[in-house]
């Protein structure tokens, strides 16, 4: 759900859609790491003004984890 | 970080408008000029209604919600010039959140959507389950009674750390009473209204 929720809201966010995409990850702690690559221009549009975005999307995603899974985190790459 | 600028006014008459679009209130902070929201604030079009902002901002929910399993239903209202977009459905608890965070998410993430794709300032308020309206109301009701224990005893009374749209609710409920004042004090996330006896 949680890559679902991210796939439906970056082309949202972003100004260049066919440079966004997401890869997801396993951590050394088994925890699942959704990576956001965007377009240059696109990564302040995706962090926010004081990371307030990027918050945002990891609340998000938390949210739309099942409770009993592993943890989720979300990173913006370049 | 992109952007080190003041995110939270300092003054209280900053915070009376709060409301606006993720609290980016007009500003010539030069920090601004290079943050990432220069396309939405160079915009000089007319703007658009509010009608309009909440048929977007539903759009919006409807799509999102359901990407994150849930099966809810959006309702629209305009107050004003803000549009005001409430949820409800199953489950909306967990998208409440512990003391509203999850919804604060998910307001941030529907008003800057709406903005890009209406490349134009917005307002809007985004509920889930009507808790702002009745988290609303239990504060003001709070507020009434610091407000009545403070005038009573001619001291200040420290409330504990609100974000800007609560500590707004506890200003303007105390604004109604004679011989009270209220003010902030202390840095996000810590900050909180004092309340004062005036009388």
């Amino acid at each position: 759900m949680t890559r679902a929720m991210l796939d439906y809201v970056l082309p949202w966010l972003v100004d260049y859609e066919e440079d966004a995409s997401i890869a997801e990850l396993e951590g050394e702690g088994g925890e699942v790491i959704f990576e956001l690559t965007v377009h240059p221009d696109d990564m302040g549009k995706v962090i926010g003004r004081n990371g307030r975005i990027i918050r945002s999307l990891r609340t998000l995603a938390r949210a739309a984890s099942p409770g009993e899974g592993p943890p989720v985190s979300v990173e913006v790459v370049d | 970080m992109i952007d080190p600028g003041p995110l939270e006014e300092q003054s209280n008459a900053a915070e009376q408008v709060f409301d606006t679009p993720s609290g980016e209130q007009d500003t010539s902070d030069a920090a601004d000029a290079g943050a990432a929201e220069t396309d939405v604030a160079s915009e000089t079009e007319a703007p658009p209604g509010a009608d309009v902002v909440a048929a977007t901002a539903a759009t919006f929910l409807e799509g999102l919600l359901k990407a994150m399993g849930f099966d809810c239903a959006v309702a629209t209202e305009v107050d004003g010039d803000t549009a005001v977009v409430n949820v409800t459905g199953e489950g909306m608890g967990a998208v409440i959140g512990r003391r509203g965070q999850t919804l604060e998410a998910l307001q941030e993430l529907a008003r800057t959507a709406v903005q890009r794709r209406l490349r134009a300032r917005v307002r809007l308020n985004v509920d889930v389950e009507s808790y702002r309206a009745r988290r609303r109301e239990s504060l003001a009701e709070y507020a009434r009674s610091m407000a009545g224990r403070a005038r009573e005893r001619g001291t200040e009374i420290e409330l504990e750390p609100m974000s800007a749209y609560e500590r707004k609710i506890i200003h303007d409920a105390v604004g109604e009473i004679e011989g009270v004042t209220t003010f902030s004090e202390g840095e996000e996330p810590a900050r909180k209204v004092i309340v004062r006896g005036t009388g």
